[in-house]
């Protein structure tokens, strides 16, 4: 079984604190080796998770916490983006955002993380949490790429 | 708090309103970004142009901002150029389809050459 290291970051429910998660991640991951663009690719999706987990899953209710967890192993960076789950389960798909229902007026601008998440990173998802309480995010992202760059 | 300064700026070159936005584009500067798009149409702007080469961070609540402007511009019967993009938010902005609806440039002269505005004249 691979070597793990794993890293913890507790922050409150208050945009601008996924910042903190920024960094922590960007450190980790051009430790290991990460190119610049994909330390990028990283950083804005653990950005979009946490906004979602302080907006959804903690309603920026500013007494809740979003804890990042880093798993390190040799190959890859794992992400768990966890929250307390006020707002409810997480949704079952993510759903396309449509730009032309929403330059047309017939969707609100918006919904656009969780699908730049999905292209910025190999594997993303919710995850069962262990102890069963609010949602957990998990990214995960390899040093050697596992699919095409969608653009 | 861990916010980086936000600042919109406004100018008139001609036709076109040139929006500077610089520090962090998210859901904090929607009201000021949304008020300079307001006062360039009632000046009679028809093209919008949107500076984001000191944009250090952006995330989809702020590209949601822009769509928002994009929206408007399009009732108005406008067109909307952005410019300085990085190209990790360039990818971020191709990923949601935006250059579907607002032209992309690498600077601004570019991006007034594209409306007929020499830009030797700003």
């Amino acid at each position: 079984m691979e070597n793990t290291r794993t890293v913890e970051l507790k922050i409150p429910s208050e945009p601008g604190f996924e910042k903190m998660a920024m960094r922590l991640v960007s450190e980790a991951a051009e430790r290991m080796g990460f190119t610049p663009d994909r330390v990028e690719d990283l950083r804005t999706a653990v950005s979009e998770a946490c906004l979602n987990a302080m907006r959804h899953g903690n309603l920026l209710d500013e007494t809740t916490k979003v804890l990042v967890v880093l798993t390190i192993a040799e190959s890859r960076l794992a992400i768990d983006v966890r929250d307390e789950g006020r707002g409810g389960p997480p949704p079952d798909a993510v759903e396309t955002p449509d730009i032309e229902k929403q330059v047309a007026g017939l969707q609100r601008p918006g919904g656009l993380g969780l699908f730049v998440i999905k292209h910025l990173v190999d594997e993303a998802g919710f995850v069962e949490p262990e102890d069963d309480t609010g949602n957990r995010f998990r990214m995960v992202i390899y040093l050697e790429p596992q699919k095409e760059d969608p653009c | 708090m861990l916010n980086n300064e936000f600042d919109v700026e406004l100018r008139r070159v001609g036709e076109a309103a040139i929006i500077v936005l610089r520090g962090d584009v998210n859901a904090a500067g929607e009201e000021a970004m949304k008020d300079a798009y307001a006062s360039a149409t009632d000046d009679g702007a028809r093209y919008i142009l949107i500076d984001l080469a000191g944009a250090e961070y952006i995330n989809t609540s702020g590209i949601a901002v822009l769509i928002a402007i994009v929206i408007e511009a399009q009732r108005a019967d406008q067109k909307v150029l952005v410019y300085g993009v990085s190209s990790h938010y360039r990818k971020i902005f191709e990923l949601v389809r935006l250059p579907m609806y607002v032209e992309m440039y690498d600077t601004e002269a570019e991006a007034l050459s594209s409306v007929g505005i020499d830009p030797e004249t700003v």
